[in-house]
């Protein structure tokens, strides 16, 4: 992570060479992050570039000799909510003219076979699912995701704990779907 | 070792693969289907893909328009930016108030209520030095950082004064309170020039800690000038401007990141 932390403040001495691999570096963690949180691949690549927007805009703001990912990740939160917020807003002038498909509903037990991560993540709660994105996806330490999300170091370590309770709930032993 | 134990050992270590693990949890693996599956699971969230044309969308909208920033001052250097502006608003106040709130004071009073407005105002300071770094550490919540000194001082005022009735209560603490918001207007501008280059993500929760620290810069001035040491006077007024600083700094916080949400 040291790396990360070299690249951040060659992006902020305007080092393109530094800044291109550092957006090489990070983007695939970010793209996963938001694709576990929204759903839609769409969606989870305009707001990896808001994202990105947000970061150039406000690159000076990061402290050198500071760990990068929290900083990175406390702002792609606060744009993942902006956007909910817009869509929400676009979503309540909306009118729907046809029915809806109907979505498989999230809490059912997935198949016996080993769930794919995206698909087990779909049956946290976005607080739980962050949490394990960070820490699963990013290889961020607790106190990493305590700095990006904004709370304690037990508070995490709880979430998470409580996130492997429920996906170990969801999954379903292979002898027990066997008929 | 049971499944719960095994979730708590992903829990506190999250990085380390199953392999490192102690045997009593690699037996449990082995022998548990769901900890097993799950296990597969969350080692493949690994595997990424990401399309070569979003990177370059990416560095086309960043990279034309890279030019070199200089980073924020350190969390050290803005905290005592933020105390020396405090302490020059508290002297310059002071100056023209007068003193006689000093004086009227006993040693214990002087102790106990200066100690817990120079205590909160280096911790309020510190959590604004570090807010302006998103992701930077956090020692407590926000809401704490408000609720703590005014909790504090409210209880300093109740166990340290007495209470005696004054029929002008109302007139002098109006005016007690109008010095108490006027000199936090002061310190406002100055504190928002230390802050300014930050990026808070709580504008609501940024804004009510600075008007908190200008409110108590405020309250600092009061108890320096005011030498009416009742107790009720002290809650209603020197704290009274406090809380209406911070009540103020919330509102032009909240604006603040509406305009800058609608600009975005």
């Amino acid at each position: 992570m040291a790396e990360l932390e070299v690249l951040m403040v060659g992006y902020q001495q305007a080092d393109s060479a530094a800044t291109s691999v550092l957006i090489r570096q990070v983007s695939p963690l970010l793209l996963r992050f938001f694709a576990s949180q929204c759903g839609s691949r769409p969606d989870a690549e305009d707001l990896l570039q808001d994202t990105w927007l947000q970061i150039h805009k406000v690159r000076h703001t990061y402290r050198p000799g500071e760990p990068v990912l929290p900083w990175i990740y406390a702002i792609a939160r606060h744009v993942r909510v902006d956007g909910y917020r817009r869509s929400q807003r676009i979503r309540s002038r909306e009118q729907a003219m046809d029915p809806l498909p109907e979505r498989p509903a999230a809490a059912t037990p997935v198949s016996a076979r080993a769930p794919d991560f995206d698909e087990l993540m779909a049956a946290l709660p976005p607080s739980q699912r962050e949490i394990v994105s960070m820490l699963k996806v990013s290889g961020m330490s607790l106190e990493e995701v305590a700095r990006a999300t904004a709370s304690s170091v037990g508070s995490v370590k709880l979430k998470a704990h409580r996130a492997y309770e429920k996906l170990r709930a969801v999954l379903k032993p292979q002898n027990q779907e066997a008929p | 070792m049971s499944c719960d134990d095994l979730d708590r050992l992903r829990a506190e270590s999250p990085h380390s693969a199953s392999s490192g693990w102690p045997r009593e949890a690699q037996q449990h693996l082995a022998s548990c289907e769901r900890c097993s599956q799950l296990q597969a699971s969350l080692d493949s969230s690994a595997q990424l893909d990401f399309p070569e044309a979003l990177r370059s969308r990416i560095e086309a909208d960043i990279l034309p328009g890279l030019r070199p920033v200089s980073p924020i001052p350190s969390t050290l250097r803005v905290a005592v930016t933020l105390l020396l502006c405090s302490m020059v608003v508290i002297a310059a106040a002071n100056w023209r108030l007068g003193l006689d709130g000093w004086y009227a004071r006993s040693r214990l009073q002087a102790s106990v209520n200066f100690s817990l407005l120079g205590i909160s105002i280096l911790a309020l300071a510190n959590a604004l030095a570090q807010q302006m770094m998103p992701g930077s550490r956090r020692r407590a919540s926000v809401s704490l950082y408000i609720a703590a000194p005014l909790l504090a001082l409210l209880a300093a005022n109740v166990s340290v004064f007495g209470y005696r009735w004054n029929p002008n209560f109302v007139p002098i603490a109006l005016s007690c309170w109008e010095i108490g918001v006027a000199c936090a207007a002061l310190s406002a501008p100055l504190f928002w020039m230390a802050l300014r280059r930050g990026f808070s993500l709580d504008p609501v929760g940024h804004g009510a800690t600075a008007g908190l620290l200008a409110g108590l810069v405020g309250a600092t001035v009061l108890e320096i000038y005011c030498p009416y040491l009742d107790r009720l006077h002290t809650s209603a007024a020197h704290v009274g401007a406090a809380v209406t600083s911070a009540l103020l700094g919330a509102v032009l916080g909240g604006i603040k990141g509406r305009i800058e949400r609608r600009a975005a």
